[in-house]
């Protein structure tokens, strides 16, 4: 009997949806057996020969999203016992089953001049069966293009995640980050598969410290000789706050009507509320000697997280959304940092400085303190950031030699590199 | 010979490096001691004269080792002139000249300026400091510099100074923002207590934004934590 063992089920009830395939949902909490899923390249159905990239950019992409999930294992092209396009849309499932595949994954095309009619299917082979899915139940026609063909696959692959997990995937969001230009730094967007990049700011001043809430990007910019703080919508650089000494960090409330921020103006760093159009202080949230900053909100907009080192190292906070209640986090090791609180409220992500000065990435459950260690050994590994639905972590390793993106499950259990640039990329914010 | 010479005057040179100014008192002591010589052995005083105004050239530059020597060796150029005009007075000398030597007010020769610190320094006058991993208060060697730093700031009290506080590029971009900062306040906080008005002195952190160097290396991280000094309307220090 086939198993299906998904990590999140550890910390939720069972994900699977009400017409799951016939293996059981059960879980074993040590250890993860990834799904099996077989994604053949896409096939001609009867038009024009492929010459411009459609298979890449559709089974192709499909293929690269399964895999940066962490929740299934490709099954290898060269194991497949039939020829796939010649079976086409009606699978030989015994076949598929005697290499171990679970799930399988056709996607057929028909080009002609400048579109192209592509049909997406998932297929069960433990129940031998297609399975439905929602905006996939007929074939689509699309521009013979990258992008909107990519934009299909991305779609397909979160209705296959939401078949699988109950919860969609999150292919079609948008990470913000920053790369070093010139002799400044700009602010990037950066799609979740990490293929498409996108400069937003255009000057060579240094911009960091982006965040990306509600449709909106705040970020910390030395344009104006300091750090201040703008806000970037409509397609402009909107100055937001620039008292004296820092204006740094600003996050948008989840609820959209405040700014949580760090201001050093009245003598030391402490942590503000500000208005989120004009920066106007509307509260002081921390009233301590201390180095107080890197706040962000939890997810109800009640509580601020944040970092200071009133206890003599920098450690993470938490406190109530108008100060008060301050209460300490973290315990181990001499400079913890770079908190998010999760989507989902119970844990918050954050960087921790080992005794060997290596970086690696962690939670803390909110409510006991329970650490979890998402990198080991594997270079430095900083500034983490949760996906919209809290199932996933983007952050920044230089395991690879330079300072690149990775995706893992919110466990760290599987990461995958998602960008390959020169210089690096830092502080990720992926949005929400 | 010269290489000896200089062996010897650096091992009178204690190793911080500060400004030679009892040599250069000295040198300009000589100076007045030959004055005769500007008479009797005049190649000889104008070559003395010269070596101290290279000494002072080179003491209002911060190159305190090499006005050291020069000063050394002005004093030296002077002796040797007062001795030789002394050994020529007999055939140079002439009673109207009586009054060359005897009864000048050697005191009005005496610069009583401070050397090396007047005008015509830029901002070279302000070394940057330098700090330890995670602190941000003055090592004893910062403390010596910004001394120093000090009695330019005095000096120039209508220049407006930056203190830009810096950290290395491990850790927390936004952490290090605010510790570059603490930096530059516990800097312009000494400044304030050695007596320096620190109403024209902006403290600005670029955090680990501005490394001084970009290596990965624990040479590069203490060369990028600092507190450098720049004035507005310059290009920020790199």
């Amino acid at each position: 009997m086939l198993r299906i063992s998904l990590i999140f089920l550890l910390f939720s009830t069972p994900a699977l949806a009400d017409d799951p395939p016939k293996s059981e949902g059960s879980v074993r909490p040590i250890d993860i057996i990834s799904f099996q899923m077989a994604v053949p390249d896409a096939f001609n159905q009867g038009g024009a020969a492929d010459t411009r990239g459609v298979t890449e950019a559709l089974s192709g992409t499909i293929a690269r999203d399964l895999q940066i999930t962490g929740y299934f294992n490709l099954v290898d092209k060269g194991a497949f016992l039939v020829d796939p396009a010649k079976e086409a849309m009606k699978p030989d499932y015994k076949s598929w089953f005697n290499i171990g595949a679970q799930g399988l994954i056709k996607v057929g095309y028909t080009i002609n001049g400048n579109e192209v009619v592509a049909d997406l299917r998932l297929f069960s082979v433990d129940g031998g069966s297609q399975v439905s899915l929602p905006g996939f139940e007929a074939p689509a026609t699309l521009a013979v293009d990258p992008k909107p063909l990519r934009a299909h696959a991305h779609k397909f692959v979160n209705e296959v995640l939401r078949y699988y997990t109950k919860n969609p995937g999150f292919f079609g969001t948008q990470i913000v980050a920053v790369k070093r230009t010139g002799s400044g730094k700009s602010l990037v967007m950066v799609s979740a598969d990490g293929l498409e990049e996108t400069r937003l700011t255009s000057d060579d001043s240094i911009n960091i410290l982006p965040t990306f809430r509600a449709g909106k990007i705040y970020f910390t910019s030395f344009r104006n000789g300091g750090p201040h703080l703008f806000a970037l919508f409509g397609g402009k650089a909107q100055p937001i706050a620039s008292y004296t000494g820092l204006n740094t960090g600003g996050e948008l409330s989840p609820g959209g009507n405040a700014l949580v921020a760090t201001l050093s103006k009245d003598g030391n760093p402490e942590i503000y509320t500000l208005n989120p159009t004009n920066g106007q202080v509307i509260k002081r949230l921390t009233n301590s000697w201390s180095i107080d900053t890197g706040a962000t909100w939890s997810p109800d907009g009640s509580q601020v997280a944040f970092v200071s080192d009133r206890h003599g190292s920098p450690q993470i906070w938490i406190m109530g959304a108008g100060g008060g209640g301050e209460r300490r986090l973290t315990f181990q090791g001499d400079y913890n940092t770079t908190p998010e609180w999760s989507p989902r409220g119970d844990k918050i992500l954050f960087t921790a400085r080992d005794e060997r000065n290596v970086f690696d990435v962690f939670t803390v459950r909110v409510a006991d303190g329970v650490i979890e260690r998402l990198t080991q050994n594997q270079g430095n590994n900083e500034e983490p950031s949760w996906s919209p639905d809290g199932r996933h972590v983007v952050f920044t390793s230089t395991r690879s030699g330079s300072s690149e993106l990775f995706i893992s499950t919110e466990d760290g259990r599987r990461q995958f590199q998602i960008t390959k640039g020169k210089g690096g990329y830092f502080t990720p914010f992926w949005a929400k | 010979m010269r290489y000896l010479l200089s062996l010897a005057v650096l091992s009178l040179v204690c190793a911080c490096g500060g400004p030679p100014t009892k040599t250069l008192t000295e040198a300009q002591t000589a100076l007045n001691g030959a004055i005769l010589a500007k008479k009797c052995a005049p190649e000889d005083y104008a070559a003395a004269e010269r070596m101290y105004a290279k000494a002072q050239t080179l003491n209002a530059q911060g190159k305190y080792d090499e006005a050291q020597q020069s000063a050394e060796a002005a004093k030296k150029l002077a002796e040797k002139a007062r001795q030789k005009a002394e050994d020529r007075r007999a055939e140079c000398f002439s009673p109207k000249d009586e009054n060359l030597g005897k009864g000048t007010d050697v005191e009005q020769f005496i610069d009583r300026s401070d050397p090396g610190l007047g005008e015509g320094i830029s901002v070279e006058g302000l070394k940057t400091i330098y700090y330890d991993f995670n602190a941000s208060d003055l090592t004893d060697e910062s403390k010596q510099t910004m001394q120093r730093n000090a009695s330019w700031l005095n000096t120039n009290p209508a220049t407006r100074v930056i203190l830009e506080g810096h950290c290395d590029s491990r850790g927390s971009a936004e952490y290090n923002l605010a510790l570059g900062e603490k930096r530059g306040f516990n800097a312009r906080n000494y400044l304030k207590q050695l007596g320096v008005d620190v109403s024209r002195l902006e403290v600005v952190s670029y955090g680990e934004e501005r490394p001084a160097e970009g290596g990965e290396d624990e040479g590069s991280y203490a060369r990028n934590r600092r507190v450098e000094f720049s004035v507005r309307g310059a290009s920020p220090g790199l």
